[in-house]
């Protein structure tokens, strides 16, 4: 949590007046059982009822202050956490669009947006309560001890020696009973990721009679868990009867040494019970703490969690020429704005002010590129060489894991190449700044992602000079104007987050549109048609194939051979090899791969072998 | 969201509170925790022991101080008895709490398994359309938060509401036996707290709606972003999204600040109020004490000081029962959502229904009507002949009735009209289990529980030989891959090492179903999700399968069903057309549009 503490910046006046103020508010919260003795042992012992009610007085005086101080306090220190929450989620989310796509990878999307919510939620709240909570413990604690040092030293003293044995005490069965609690932890997700494949296999359960064994091996699950419940239980359960022991044998201890002391004439009675107040005062801040470190510690990991994306660098790139780029990209103004942007990073954020016009539209080649991911080591591209002449088309066709989404990733510079090189427009991509790289593809990826907003707005993205006739005719292409203009609105259809109200077929068609809108030179269809039946797909394959889509050179990935074979060369992958390259009926002559796939989409299941 | 909100009316009005409880539910309930009712009360009876105990520990100190008079002036054996009674009520008390906890979460704990296996046992039984018409997520909620919620708000609160009445009565009592004039000024000054308390939440209430409404949009945002991190690169719109979380961080920012301000002014206030009253305690105690000077009996410095004592701890309970109450109304809330479930009727099953039905593999579909909603007709009039050992393609586009269509054979749903026989026997005289055992089915989604290879292939005959067991697996073409995995027929199949492709998992539920060898199968676009290369593999094992056994095959690419006997097609729910694959190409007509559209 302290690592992250500089992005408190901006909040740090808030972080200073938030814990100093919570410092006055305990300091008042230990005079009260000073003045206490002193209504005792001077205005009791001397009987004299105007010094008792001025005490009084005083004593709502000071939960007064005490209670402007806290509210004050407590103001400061939700801006100041709420402030870390802002900045946090904002140096991350740079952070992340920064990111090259290994490292994305590495971390995998669904833990980066956890990351960015609920791991920065649970920081900021964890600052609050440690402004709030947590920090207000030690200042009574040392407020308790001082004030007692006031009455007498020697109790003090064992004061001092008595709080850190309790917080080791609390520690104690804290640490022991973790184990437990994690292991409870792993089995409730277990129990739930039973039941999940339970209720969503239910017809095979049912189709093979096991919904007895279902049960039976439900059974031993809850059986462990309810096992584990009870042992953590008899750990943690002790916290309570040891604080009450360790309090009151330290009662007994001051009562039995308080006694001498009066007898002695060091001390009057009244100062006894402010000695035994102050006593409670700390054993109860010390309890608190204790418990308040539990929860203090989930926020803790967040903040590890947090701070390791934030920590990370982007896998250094290979390229020779990355250097002279990167430097270009750097001075781009505004990167100052955001400066999480790692200096190395060709990977800029700004849009590029340079643009590509059409008519150096690109050629594109892979020279001998072999590619392997950072995580395994393995190679999922070797030797891969060959040549798209603009205007043409180029298919490349492989079963699942054969490289083809690797290749397009390449080629987009999404990946830097491990060996040899990319080359668009007769330029190494990997020395063109990512932004300038975006505007010679126009791309669909093969997850269809769509973005809160109305349809149009989504199309615009690809292209947003894109007028009502350039949106309509593009959703005509994407035979997406049959489900658009039936929803309400047409075009101004609102598209929820990620596009959760819409199926998967018209998904796709509409990162269709936005991809057929786009002004670019080279087309990318990456296995973009799976959701769709076969007569759609072939009405947009009509349209990919003709001569009217607005990039004139045209790379579609497909699995299936319909989908490439018309295309005026082909690319066969395997296991991350070239297979072959040449037309459909140069590859049917000469490659055997392309020719089993061919028979297999062609074959037939029923025949016997 | 509707959950939260009652509560908070709950809290603005105290008296509706009761009748907003939902009493049915929670005479369920009381119903189902009748087992446990004596040991509730055996803990309740022991940590009121243990309560009494730690309240008489104050007493003893002020004694204690009482002996202490002034120099030279100190009863010591006073102080030493006194000291010895302490230690005593410290170690009841203190293993009392423990014991008294311990057995009041034993029975939480216990009755939260109890719930869960009764639920699960539940959903196993309930019939298939009732777990079509409820997320998986919303099940799984029920089966862990819910009967969790249960637990904490019906035992553990109950705990706690009982601890607390039994803290303010007992200190109640030892005040008023101390003095019973100031014992009324804290009697009545303290329920402000309370009040105070109640106010702020509510008003904090609507800066609580608002934070977790821009806490969920901005969360939305970060998803979108992220999951889409590559389209933004691809179309350059990293800026502008950026502007747009930086402006709904900041709405965030604003109202979590308020809300986090707000809420958190309670404890505070809280302690101004105890603080005022501690004061007017200690004022009137400390006038007390000076007007009696040293009547007998009266009282004295050091009973003045465990008055305070006592003070301090009937506050602390009112807010923590206020707690309770929210808790118990989401324990019944909860227990609702488990009870809907539990009370829903099993799947009815005939009495005279048979079980014993071997088919030969003869499916007569005759005149059937059925639809999911009574308002959307879904199949009509659909007639089908299998005969034994036929292979039957059903064809179609998305969303045409090919799936309901196994439903129903499944008799996982039963039809509205018409008639399903097997062997001249309506299949809604055979039970369930009896028509799902002549059915060997092969999903899209292979479906593998967790487990050894050899445990999964003999799902469907738990008492298999290993030779049988490997038998299977040659038919599956399935042993040459499982021998090389680590451990062979031991490996489990969620072991990452392993790492089973698709196609492997494929081939391991054919295997399972060689084992029981069915008399007919179901194949539903079960190897769509394979590449073709792939499919190969897997489909010289379903060759073998469907050798000799009547076959229903949904399929998306009509290549692979081109040599089946029968290849109904279906648009919309009901046959547009029907007949092998040449006859069908003839026609002319929807197939062979379909056919076309994937061979050119």
């Amino acid at each position: 949590m302290f690592k992250l503490i500089k992005h408190i910046k901006g909040y740090r006046l808030y972080a200073f007046f938030g814990p100093f103020l919570k410092l006055l508010e305990a300091l008042m919260e230990t005079f009260v059982p000073f003045i206490m003795s002193l209504i005792i042992d001077k205005g009791i012992k001397e009987g004299d009822s105007g010094y008792v009610l001025r005490q009084g007085g005083l004593l709502v005086l000071i939960a007064a202050l005490g209670w402007i101080f806290a509210i004050s306090a407590q103001y400061f220190n939700a801006k100041a956490s709420m402030g870390f929450g802002l900045n946090l989620r904002t140096a991350l989310f740079d952070k992340i669009l920064a990111m090259d796509m290994e490292t994305v990878d590495r971390f995998t999307i669904p833990s980066l947006i956890t990351r960015t919510t609920t791991d920065v939620t649970r920081a900021q709240t964890g600052l609050n309560m440690f402004l709030r909570l947590i920090l207000r413990n030690p200042f009574i604690v040392a407020g308790a001890i001082i004030m007692s040092g006031v009455i007498n030293v020697r109790v003090m003293i064992i004061y001092i020696i008595l709080v850190p044995l309790i917080a080791l005490a609390f520690y104690l069965t804290l640490r022991f009973a973790r184990p437990f609690y994690k292991k409870i932890t792993n089995l409730i997700d277990s129990i739930s990721t039973f039941c999940r494949e339970s209720i969503i296999g239910v017809r095979s359960v049912r189709a093979f009679g096991m919904q007895n064994k279902e049960c039976a091996d439900f059974g031993e699950k809850t059986e462990e868990l309810f096992e584990n419940q009870v042992k953590a239980d008899r750990i943690s359960a002790l916290t309570t009867p040891l604080n009450t022991l360790m309090v009151n044998g330290c009662v007994i201890l001051v009562l039995i040494i308080g006694s001498s002391f009066v007898n002695g004439g060091r001390l009057l009675n009244g100062s006894i019970i402010a000695l035994v107040n102050y006593l409670f005062q700390i054993l109860l801040a010390v309890g608190r703490t204790a418990t308040l470190m539990e929860s203090f510690n989930k926020a803790n990991v967040s903040s590890a969690r947090i701070k390791e994306v934030l920590d990370s660098e982007n896998t250094p790139l290979k390229s020779t020429e990355t250097a002279s780029s990167a430097e270009t990209v750097n001075k781009t103004p505004g990167d100052a704005e955001c400066p999480y942007v790692p200096a190395e990073g060709s990977e800029s954020v700004k849009e590029a002010t340079s643009s590509v016009s059409k008519s150096d539209a690109p050629y594109v080649s892979f020279e001998n590129v072999s590619f392997s991911y950072a995580r395994n080591g393995k190679y999922a591209l070797s030797g891969i060489s060959f040549g798209v002449e603009k205007g043409s088309s180029l298919g490349i066709i492989g079963g699942t894991g054969s490289g083809k989404t690797t290749l397009v990733n390449l080629l987009q510079g999404i990946y830097p190449a491990t060996e040899g090189r990319v080359l668009v427009g007769g330029r190494d991509v990997s020395g063109i700044p990512a932004a300038e790289l975006t505007k010679y593809f126009s791309t669909v990826p093969q997850k269809s992602i769509l973005f809160a907003g109305t349809v149009k707005e989504n199309i615009l993205f690809g292209n947003p000079q894109a007028t009502d006739d350039d949106v309509d005719e593009a959703l005509r292409n994407s035979v997406a104007d049959e489900f658009v203009y039936k929803k309400e609105g047409g075009t101004s259809f609102r598209v929820e987050y990620g596009g959760r109200n819409l199926s998967g077929g018209q998904k796709q068609r509409l990162t269709l549109a936005r991809a057929f809108v786009r002004d670019a030179g080279i087309l990318v269809l990456d296995d973009s048609t799976s959701a769709l039946d076969y007569v759609t797909e072939s009405k947009i394959r009509k349209y990919v194939t003709s001569g009217n889509t607005r990039a004139s050179t045209k790379i579609i990935v497909s699995q299936r051979i319909s989908a490439v074979s018309v295309c005026d060369k082909i690319l066969v992958l395997d296991e991350g090899k070239a297979a072959g390259f040449g037309t459909h009926d140069e590859l049917l002559e000469t490659c055997d791969t392309y020719k089993e796939i061919w028979l297999s989409q062609t074959g037939d299941l029923g025949e016997e072998d | 969201m509707a959950d939260r909100k009652s509560r908070q009316a709950a809290g603005e009005k105290k008296n509706k509170t009761k009748s907003r409880i939902d009493t049915a539910t929670v005479k369920k309930l009381v119903r189902l925790l009748k087992g446990d009712i004596a040991f509730i009360a055996l803990a309740l009876a022991i940590s009121l022991v243990s309560i009494v105990a730690s309240l008489y520990i104050n007493v003893q100190i002020g004694r204690a101080v009482d002996c202490m008079v002034s120099k030279g002036n100190v009863d010591f054996e006073g102080v030493r008895n006194s000291c010895v009674i302490i230690a005593v009520c410290v170690a009841i008390s203190a293993v009392f709490a423990y014991v008294s906890k311990m057995i009041l979460d034993r029975i939480a704990f216990k009755t939260v398994k109890r719930f869960r296996e009764s639920l699960f046992a539940k959903i196993q039984r309930v019939s298939v359309s009732y777990i079509d018409s409820h997320t998986p997520g919303d099940m799984i909620s029920r089966l862990i938060n819910d009967i969790e919620q249960i637990s904490d708000g019906m035992i553990l609160s109950f705990a706690e509401l009982f601890s607390g009445i039994v803290t303010i009565a007992g200190t109640l009592v030892f005040m008023f036996m101390l003095d019973w004039r100031i014992t009324l000024i804290v009697l009545f000054a303290t329920p402000f707290t309370l009040f105070v308390a109640r106010f702020i939440a509510n008003s904090t209430y609507k800066y609580f709606t608002r934070q977790t409404k821009d806490n969920a949009s901005l969360t939305s945002s970060v998803e979108e972003s992220v999951t889409g991190i590559s389209v933004l690169r691809a179309f350059s719109m990293e800026g502008r999204r950026r502007a747009l979380l930086r402006e709904e961080g900041e709405k965030l920012m604003k109202s979590s600040t308020s809300a986090t301000f707000f809420s958190s002014t309670v404890l505070p206030t809280t302690r101004l109020i105890n603080g005022i009253i501690y004061a007017a305690v200690g004022v009137a105690g400390a006038l007390t004490v000076i007007k009696n000077g040293s009547v007998p009996g009266g009282l004295t410095v050091g009973l003045l000081s465990s008055f305070l004592a006592y003070a301090t701890k009937f506050s602390t309970p009112f807010n923590e029962i206020s707690g309770v109450m929210a808790e118990f109304q989401g324990a019944v809330a909860g227990a609702k959502r488990v009870f809907d479930v539990l009370e829903t009727p099993d799947e009815y099953e005939a009495e005279d229904s048979r079980d014993d039905v071997e088919s030969k593999g003869g499916v007569l579909i005759e005149n059937v009507d059925f639809s999911y909603d009574p308002d959307v007709p879904l199949i009509r009039n659909f007639n089908l002949e299998a005969k034994p050992g036929q292979r039957v393609a059903i064809v179609g586009p998305t969303g045409c009735g090919k799936t309901t269509f196994i439903n129903l054979l499944m008799r996982f749903y039963d039809v509205d009209a018409g008639r399903i026989s097997m062997d001249g026997t309506d299949i809604r005289k055979i039970t369930r289990d009896c028509v799902h055992r002549n059915y060997g089915m092969v999903l899209q989604e292979t479906w593998l529980r967790s487990g050894t290879v050899r445990d999964n292939i003999a799902m469907g005959r738990p008492g298999a030989t290993d030779e049988e067991i490997q038998q299977a697996a040659k038919l599956a073409r399935a042993h040459s891959f499982i021998i090389k995995l680590p451990d062979g027929y031991n490996t489990e199949v969620s072991n990452e090492l392993a790492g089973l492709s698709y196609g492997q998992k494929q081939l391991i539920c054919i295997a399972r179903l060689m084992l029981t060898s069915p008399p007919m199968l179901i194949l539903d676009e079960a190897t769509s999700s394979i590449d073709t290369r792939t499919e190969i593999k897997v489909q010289s094992g379903f060759k073998k399968l469907m050798r000799g056994r009547t076959s229903f095959i949904v399929a998306h690419r009509l290549s692979t069903i081109k040599n089946c006997d029968q290849i109904v097609v279906m648009r919309d729910g009901v046959i547009e057309e029907q007949g092998t694959h040449a006859e069908l190409l003839g026609h002319d007509g929807f197939y062979k549009e379909l056919y076309e559209s994937q061979n050119n």
